[in-house]
């Protein structure tokens, strides 16, 4: 595809409306310090309400790939896979906001939260589209560089600033394998085009850029054993952007990963890698999740175990090519953004009014916060792949993928994970339990539910939860239809 | 009205009853007993109509569609309980009138009675086994419920549960038999199950055989199974007298009648009927001659004439052991509301208490006096020919082991009848309490059951003219040959000479008390019933702490170890597994550099 | 095709019109759950003998509902059981647990099982299965007694029954692996296709959802705790509906796998089946806990249940699924009326019981009554199955194996008869002295109605056993002539 046309209007007005919303409410912040929060954030929120619209109207527009350079400097190709995860990005990016609205009222400097909230975004709709490595790698980085200084947004307290310094360190030596890997390739192929790669990459020669690929893309993805960053990041960073980690920083560096492995990585079985270290990693998350006392470390661990599904799923599509372990991958990348989004902005709001993390104080707030608890029972029973949620059906399709593969590592790995669902309910059902339970803890009495601005944003998520359950079309399709529209990398 | 339906109404009137009964208690509680009464009449009544429709074919309805179509048999072998069943059951309804006037819960009492009636008529007009079952289970149930009826009582109410599972043990034994016969003809009628019987290969022949021996067991309170009818006396004596004497125990013998040509092509199982039965007949008069409760000495002798029937069934006598059933549901019924009527006065059971109470209760004192000299088999008492006949029929098939069993129980019979009529009624009065006949409505019954247990015997005429339709032989006689016959027969011998030694002993009863001294052991073994209750109350026990064992070590330590311990392994493993994460930079790099080598040597292996 | 979208969606609307009520309306929403109920029950009975309807959802996710006389059944018995629960959970005043919330929680239910029976699609199949379990658990882990155990008894009550239905989905996801389609009249012609081997392992997985349902031994454990630790509204669902929709499923897809694959499964089937009557007998004999000694009672009579359909004769199966509703009918009216005893005696230890017949008069006929069915004894429903499931198990030809199970009925009766007898026969404790009580009116009517039904059904079983034998002959398991 040497066709190149410029520009696209609507992903133009998305990404302008992006930068303007990020430029605005920042001015607006720092001219109004006394109503900071509000302003900034009500700008933000706007900016990223019109762009998700734009975005939305991109829809129509998508046929094969196709390449545009944008504002003629930014060369972006578009398909329908990677506008799936921009479009996640974005809404959930959305919702944040609207959610922090509220919740960062405690919080000093939100003028930088919030254009920090949209860059982040924006990361991510670049990670989506970006097809060569260069830009691959600069997208990353700005990913990692808006997460982490947001992680440690609070950093008057100490363990955020620590959370986040881990956070940099491990994503930055990521980023640095993640570098040598590209040099290599450069090195031995004169482009770093992944449709040139591609097309070149034939022989196995190139099977360390792979590795460190594999390795540095894979901390970003929280793959055991390089999870060790995310347990301490999640909890310690506001909810809101728990959410967008969880939700969608993670599987963006599994879809880098995911790019870069499906134009290189043709001559390697990367795909059996995958699965071996999926169900380590489902396991790991699920086993470590089951003792947290904290909500949201228990939810961090569950994200864990959840990436675990995602990787077994793109990992049976690799290697025995059954088309529905990457429909399965990428629609749980879908659902899991909305359900754990949903889970962790739960978390937040019980934390909002209890002001503390830590399960036992929160028995019986449920009879309290009504719409937090039942929201949360329906992510959490989501996350546990109990239908009629959305978790079930893209965990289906998982499974699926594994006994249609009929081979005995995917029968195994199949039943491992369908295991593993039992499993997580081991932690899912007792926080429930807790929110529910018959006698309180003693702050408990006193609290109400949150105000509708976070509420709001907690049901229309619950909404999207439920409804990708009983309804998973047409975005299941639209899922598999990407794939299809992929002729081997692009 | 129309008489193909005789059957039918007579099943159905009293069915209904029972269920108006607890309805009608709602309004008027008081017109129960009348309105229950008058339900007896009404079917009695009908009762008499039913002779005249033996050999009829009635019509069937479809009980369970495609299945089972059930009808009516009408043959000797089925009307004749049948009307036992009403015409006794009547009597004790009347008779009831007076004897329970006191109680509370009467709607109960008469509801049950008149559904016990109407599954008797069921029951034994049944044309089909699975309809016979049903009808069977259905006596049970209102056996337990009735012999429960003071259940405040835990005496009564454990007799209760007793004598169901009892039965029960039977039941399953007849289930297994109908259902194992209805796998190989496909068929649940009686006529076609017997006449196909031969086709099917012997061990199952003697599987079914087994079966229906033990359901009758179990049903007429054969050895071993007999333990529930002494504790079954806890009921009120009416219902004693109608379940446990005239009607229900008598269910066992008709099935080992009616089911006679399949046990006789097993004819190994028919030589332990006649010992069942001997064996049983002695142990029942035994039992009976050395215990002091007046109603529990009539179970025993209730169990030990069944014993009779049992045996005549065993050496192929069906129409004698029929005969029998016939004979004795009437003197044994009077016996028992004899005795109601003497513990109605008395309120105790004990004989010992009683004494002299002939000329305060002349009445009650003659008719107990036929009742006891039927039972011992006196000369032209109508037991005195059915036993007879037995004892011929013994002597006819040649096993002359069991007739003498039967006979030395005979002898036995003899000795305990004079005792206990001697002990309750002769000699002096006992008891201060003060004592008077009782009213008409009671011995009234009394009376008309006596006249029948003296001229009974007379109707072998009709009897045996149609006894042809059962399909099972008999000689066709009328009464007069009856005696003829009998005072010809050696049996008549036999009957004699153990009467008078009956009479010898029962005179010289206080010069032969030194066997006592000689063998204290054997009374002491028959003061406690041979010691049966005590074995299988040993059993139930074992069986309670088994279960108890199975709880507390099974169910509670390794079904619940199991879940707990996986619980605790997983959180053991989650909590052991935490510590990689240290939270220690240098360690997370470490763990990097390790993904590193693996997956090096995955890719490149 | 309309009204059998009602038939399925009716109690979830119902439930949702319910949930949104305020929470001090109680006895509003309780009437509103009973008409639901009520209205499921009576459309059951206007609906045509067979009925399929395809729900197009949009691309790709086709609902397949269907209606035949077993689901008939089985949906009679659920929403009548639905009925007695919510009419027996409805007295004055409303205890300050019945909110709303627990009323759409039972219609939840209802929802659940209802699609359960109405499915023809495996994902289906699953997904209504599951949604049945979560309101479910909801009310086991909420509306429960012992505060101590709840947390325990929830998550086994869940686990142990989601590990059974996660196994069947590995069933369903293999079937769909293999044939391309969850449709199961579409399946039903393929399945005889595949190597018996695989037939065999698979309909071994599908099975163990419903194994664990009828709580199985070994898989049985979540049963005791769950019935016994739950309020009495909440046990009368899951003895209601919970083990009425486990039975239907083994009567919905025995027939569906191939004859000859099920066939290798019987005598595991009737062994464990064996286990299960003298296990659960045994339980149930020595056990103090009245609830308890109940629950241990179906966990054996499930012995029975399965029993009936691992003989694989007709005679046997349509024994076990005229069970679907004798077990309900019997276990409500039986746990209702001892219920009603426990509670003025405030105790449910069998030894601080005794004598209540006299205080209890109705309920002590109600009780006698049920025993009398769950132990098979005539004049009563439960005769009719039981003996049913023995000439089923001796047309079998297994002469051992039914001889077993008569004498396991005799256990039954034992502990049967003990119940009854330790609880309203003998003395009456000298506290317990006092006037009759007179159960409240929806109490009453409730045990009324399960009266009649047991009564009337025994003595002139015909109707019930002709649905039966017609829903059996439209699977192809012909009954008689």
């Amino acid at each position: 595809m040497e066709f190149i046309k410029v520009g696209d209007s609507f992903l133009e007005t998305t990404i302008s409306l992006l930068f303007l919303g990020a430029v605005l409410s920042y001015l607006g912040g720092a001219l109004f310090r006394e109503r900071e929060r509000l302003i900034s954030g009500v700008i933000a929120f706007l900016a990223l309400l019109g762009s998700l619209i734009c975005f939305s109207f991109l829809f129509s527009g998508l046929g094969a790939s196709q390449r545009i350079l944008l504002f003629g400097v930014l060369p972006w190709q578009i398909d329908l896979l990677g506008w799936i995860v921009g479009e996640v990005g974005l809404l959930l990016g959305t919702i944040v906001a609207l959610y922090s609205l509220i919740y960062m009222e405690e919080d000093t400097g939100t003028s930088k939260y919030f254009p920090l909230l949209i860059l982040m975004v924006f990361s991510v709709m670049g990670l989506a589209f970006a097809y060569d490595l260069f830009n691959l790698y600069l997208f990353f980085e700005l990913l990692s560089i808006t997460s982490f200084s947001l992680v440690a947004f609070r950093k008057e307290k100490w363990e955020p600033v620590e959370a986040g310094i881990k956070f940099m360190v491990m994503s930055v030596t990521g980023s640095a394998l993640i570098l040598l890997g590209i040099a290599l390739v450069y090195a031995q192929f004169g482009n770093l085009d992944l449709n040139y790669l591609f097309t070149a990459s034939g022989g196995s020669s190139i099977w360390l850029p792979i590795t460190l690929f594999l390795i540095g893309f894979g901390i970003k993805a929280a793959m055991f054993p390089l999870h060790t960053w995310l347990p301490d990041a999640h909890p310690e960073a506001p909810s809101g952007i728990s959410a967008m980690l969880s939700g969608i920083i993670i599987q963006a560096g599994l879809f880098a990963m995911l790019r870069i492995m499906l134009s290189l990585g043709a001559s390697l079985n990367w795909g059996q890698i995958l699965i071996w270290f999926a169900l380590l990693t489902m396991t790991a998350g699920n086993i470590m999740a089951l003792t947290q006392r904290q909500l949201k470390r228990m939810l961090a661990y569950s994200s864990i175990a959840q990436m675990g599904y995602i990787l077994l799923g793109i990992g049976m599509g690799a290697t025995y090519g059954v088309a529905s372990g990457f429909t399965g991958g990428v629609f749980h990348i879908v659902t899991h953004a909305f359900m754990k989004g949903l889970a962790f902005l739960c978390a937040g709001a019980l934390i909002f009014r209890l002001n503390s993390g830590f399960l036992e104080d929160m028995r019986g707030a449920g009879w309290r916060m009504p719409v937090t608890a039942f929201t949360f029972s329906v992510a959490a029973l989501s996350l546990a792949g109990v239908p009629p949620f959305s978790g079930f059906m893209s965990k289906l399709l998982i499974y699926q993928s594994g006994i249609q593969s009929g081979t005995a590592l995917g029968w195994t790995g199949s039943i491992l994970a369908i295991l593993n669902s039992v499993l997580s309910l081991g932690y899912y059902l007792p926080a429930i339990g807790t929110l529910y339970s018959k006698e309180r803890a003693k702050g408990v009495s006193a609290i109400k539910e949150v105000p509708w601005a976070m509420s709001a944003a907690l049901v229309i998520l619950c909404l999207i939860t439920i409804y990708l359950g009983i309804q998973p079309d047409p975005v299941r399709s639209w899922v598999a239809q990407a794939f299809a529209l992929l002729k081997g990398g692009f | 009205m129309n008489l193909q339906a005789i059957p039918l109404y007579l099943l159905l009137v009293p069915l209904a009853g029972a269920a108006i009964v607890p309805l009608l208690n709602f309004f008027a509680s008081r017109a129960v007993p009348l309105f229950s009464v008058l339900v007896g009449l009404v079917t009695a009544v009908i009762g008499f109509f039913l002779p005249g429709e033996i050999g009829a074919k009635t019509f069937s309805i479809e009980w369970l569609p495609g299945l089972l179509k059930t009808g009516f048999q009408l043959d000797t072998l089925s009307v004749v309980p049948a009307l036992i069943a009403t015409w006794i059951g009547f009597l004790t309804l009347i008779y009831s009138l007076g004897y329970m006037k006191h109680e509370e819960n009467l709607s109960r009492y008469y509801s049950l009675t008149l559904l016990f009636i109407a599954s008797m008529i069921g029951m034994s007009l049944a044309d089909n086994f699975l309809t016979l079952f049903f009808f069977w289970e259905v006596m049970g149930v209102c056996s337990y419920a009735l012999i429960g009826f003071f259940y405040k009582d835990p005496k009564a109410a454990s007799a209760g549960v007793k004598a169901f599972l009892t039965t029960r043990i039977g039941d399953i034994g007849l289930l297994a038999a109908i259902l194992t016969i209805y796998a190989f003809t496909g068929t649940f009628s009686i006529s076609q199950g017997l006449a196909e019987g031969s086709k099917i290969a012997l061990p199952f022949l003697n599987f079914i055989a087994f079966g229906f021996i033990l359901g009758a067991v179990g049903k007429s309170a054969q050895l071993p199974l007999h333990v529930w009818l002494p504790d079954a006396m806890e009921a009120p004596t009416t219902i004693s007298a109608l379940i446990h004497a005239a009607t229900m125990v008598n269910a066992g013998v008709y099935l080992l009648a009616r089911v006679y040509p399949l046990l006789s092509l097993a004819p190994s199982w028919l030589v332990v009927i006649q010992w069942i039965g001997a064996l049983t007949a002695l142990l029942g008069s035994l039992l009976a001659s050395f215990h002091n409760d007046l109603k529990r000495i009539l179970a025993y002798s209730t169990i030990s004439q069944l014993g009779y029937m049992v045996l005549a069934v065993g050496v192929g006598g069906v129409f004698a052991s029929q005969f029998h059933l016939f004979s004795h549901a009437i003197f044994k019924a009077l016996l028992f509301l004899c005795a109601g009527a003497v513990i109605h006065e008395l309120k105790t059971r004990d004989i010992r208490e009683m004494g002299g109470l002939w000329k305060f209760m002349p009445v009650t004192g003659t008719t107990f006096l036929i009742g006891a000299l039927a039972l011992m088999g006196l000369p032209v008492l109508n037991g005195f020919f059915s036993k007879d006949m037995i004892l011929e029929e013994a002597l006819l098939s040649g096993s002359w082991a069991p007739l003498v069993v039967a006979s030395l129980a005979a002898l036995l019979t003899a000795y305990y009848s004079l005792r206990t009529t001697a002990v309750v009624f002769w000699g002096k009065r006992r008891t201060s309490a003060h004592v008077k006949e009782a009213p008409a409505v009671m011995t009234g019954p009394l009376t008309v059951l006596a006249l029948g247990s003296l001229v009974s015997w007379a109707l072998v005429g009709p009897l045996t003219s149609s006894w042809i339709r059962t399909g099972l032989g008999a000689p066709q006689i009328n009464w007069l040959e009856l005696l003829k016959e009998t005072f010809s027969s050696t049996a008549f011998l036999i009957t004699v000479c153990v009467i008078v030694l009956g009479f010898l002993i029962f005179y010289y009863r206080r010069s032969l008390s030194w066997v006592k001294e000689k063998i204290p052991g054997f009374f002491k073994a028959v003061a406690v019933g041979l010691g049966f209750d005590i074995f299988y109350g040993w059993l139930s026990q074992q069986i309670y702490s088994t279960s108890g064992f199975l709880n507390s070590f099974f169910e509670e330590r390794v079904m619940e170890g199991i879940n707990k311990a996986t619980g605790k392994g997983s959180v053991a493993l989650s909590t052991s597994s935490r510590k990689m994460q240290t939270g220690d930079l240098h360690w997370n790099l470490l763990y990097i550099v390790i993904a590193l080598i693996v997956i090096l040597g995955l890719i490149l292996w | 095709m309309v009204e059998l979208l009602i038939l399925q969606f009716l109690p979830l609307l119902g439930a949702l019109i319910v949930l949104l009520l305020p929470r001090e309306k109680k006895e509003l929403a309780a009437v509103l759950a009973l008409l639901t109920s009520l209205a499921e029950l009576v459309l059951v009975f206007f609906l045509p003998e067979k009925l399929t309807v395809y729900l197009g959802l949009g691309l790709g996710v086709t609902m397949v509902l269907a209606f035949d006389q077993l689901t008939a059944i089985a949906l009679i018995t659920l929403s009548g059981a639905s009925v007695f629960s919510i009419l027996y959970s409805l007295r004055k005043p409303l205890g300050h647990e019945r909110t709303p919330s627990f009323y759409s929680l039972i219609l939840l239910v209802l929802f659940g099982t209802v699609g359960v029976s109405l499915a023809r699609d495996l994902i289906q199949f699953y997904v209504f299965w599951e949604t049945m379990l979560i309101p479910a658990w909801a009310l086991v882990v909420n509306w429960n007694d012992d505060p101590q155990k709840v947390r325990y008894t929830g998550l086994k009550f869940f686990i142990i029954t989601h590990i059974g239905a996660v196994l069947t989905l590995i069933s369903i996801l293999w079937i769909y692996s293999l044939l391309g389609t969850t449709n199961m009249f579409v399946l039903q012609g393929l399945l005889p296709g595949l190597p018996l081997s695989t037939l065999i392992a698979m309909a071994a997985l599908f099975f163990m959802a419903f194994i664990v349902k009828l709580a199985i031994f070994p898989f049985h454990t979540w049963l005791p705790d769950a019935y016994t630790t739950s309020s009495m509204p909440v046990t009368l669902v899951l003895v209601g509906m919970m083990t009425a929709v486990g039975i239907y499923g083994f009567a919905r897809f025995i027939p569906f796998f191939p004859r000859e694959a099920v066939s290798q499964l019987s005598l595991p089937f009737l062994i464990a089946s064996l286990v299960n009557m003298f296990y659960g007998g045994a339980m149930a004999l020595q056990e103090k806990n009245v609830k308890r000694l109940i629950a241990y009672s179906s966990m054996s009579q499930m012995g029975y249940v399965l029993f009936g359909f691992a003989t694989l004769v007709p005679l046997g199966i349509s024994g076990s699924v005229f069970n679907i509703v004798n077990q309900a009918v019997t276990k409500l009216v039986l746990f209702t009326s001892v219920g009603l005893v426990a509670e003025s005696a405030s105790t449910w230890r069998i030894d601080e019981l005794g004598g209540w017949a006299k205080r209890h008069p109705f309920a002590a006929v109600c009780a006698s009554a049920s025993m009398l069915s769950l132990l098979g004894a005539p004049p009563v429903l439960g005769f009719w199955p039981e003996f049913l499931t023995f000439s089923g198990g001796f047309s079998f030809g297994n002469y051992v194996v039914a001889s077993l199970a008569l004498v396991g009925s005799v256990l039954t009766a034992a502990y049967g008869l003990r119940l009854v007898r330790f609880v309203f026969f003998g003395p009456l404790r000298k506290e317990n002295e006092g006037p009759v009580i007179r159960p409240s009116w929806n109490a009453s009517l409730a045990l009324a109605a399960g009266l009649l039904i047991l009564i009337v059904f025994g003595i002139y079983p015909a109707p019930a056993f002709q649905l039966v034998r017609g829903a059996l002959n439209l699977l192809g398991i012909p009954i008689g002539g």
